[in-house]
């Protein structure tokens, strides 16, 4: 496969193509590799992908095998694991509140405490989230470094 | 599960030596010369074993309801409540008659939601530092 880079003037007219005869797993690989790079998230509902601005994301669930992108409208497949995610979003207000949740810190509401040292992040959707005591101590910190 | 099993084996070890010594120093203290049988070696993981019990309600899947946390906490209470008066009345025939049983009881009840108060209390005081970071944050973004 031949790889071109074309310099150009504006960052905002920064892009990647693709050219392609037809849509290879590798090429499927690349595509998301660069949208992943950006503000965008592929996600997919049985087999049809959906692009995903990061900001409409709620939070990550891995259930099983695999993890789940939860809009206010809409529940998504996500063809990664969740401490990939966590490595790429962690720099985008993505952060780990428990062992199976990666929440978006843009889309909490507020906190409030559970009975046994636990947290309820309610989200904007109206949704309760738990942060679990292991957890909350590195949401204080990425709060503190904001 | 294997998490499970190892903070229930921790916890279990915990008690097992915080339990050996409370036995060792109150003993050194209170009756120095009393005789021990080969029996009493097993009291420590008895109690360790029946402390252990009540963290099995502790431990919770990540979703919960508000009613299902109560919900363990009453369990848990009960729990506590049945092993330190079969502890008291079995272990050092301490309890004489229901006022006694009563006071016991009375007693645990209190600490109990004297300590999650506590923790309520300061779960509230976190969360109300959180959200003011949480809002500084979303501000400035």
């Amino acid at each position: 496969m031949r790889v071109s880079i074309r310099n150009i003037l504006h960052r905002e007219d920064e892009q990647v193509v693709l050219e392609c005869v037809e849509m290879t797993k590798d090429f499927e690989d690349i595509r998301e590799y660069a949208l992943m790079k950006g503000n965008i998230l592929v996600g997919y509902i049985h087999d049809t992908a959906y692009q995903l601005n990061l900001s409409d994301i709620l939070y990550f669930e891995a259930v099983g095998d695999q993890v789940f992108a939860y809009t206010a409208e809409e529940i998504y497949s996500v063809k990664k694991r969740l401490y990939e995610l966590e490595s790429v979003y962690q720099d985008r207000k993505f952060i780990r509140c428990s062992k199976s949740v990666l929440v978006n810190l843009m889309q909490i509401e507020s906190f409030r405490p559970a009975l046994d040292s636990r947290f309820f992040a309610r989200m904007k959707n109206g949704e309760d989230i738990i942060v679990s005591r292991m957890y909350a101590k590195e949401l204080k910190k990425k709060l503190m470094e904001g | 599960m294997k998490e499970t099993i190892k903070k229930l084996v921790e916890i279990f070890l915990i008690c097992h030596f915080l339990i050996s010594v409370a036995i060792g120093a109150c003993g050194m203290i209170l009756g120095p010369d009393t005789k021990l049988g080969y029996g009493d070696l097993f009291v420590p993981s008895l109690m360790a074993f029946l402390c252990t019990l009540p963290t099995l309600l502790t431990i919770q899947p990540e979703k919960l309801t508000i009613k299902q946390i109560v919900g363990r906490k009453i369990l848990q209470v009960l729990m506590v409540e049945a092993i330190v008066l079969s502890m008291i009345h079995f272990g050092f025939h301490g309890i004489n008659g229901i006022g006694g049983a009563f006071t016991v009881a009375v007693s645990v009840l209190l600490v109990f939601v004297g300590v999650s108060l506590a923790d309520w209390a300061q779960g509230c005081m976190e969360a109300e530092d959180l959200n003011r970071r949480l809002a500084q944050l979303q501000k400035e973004e």
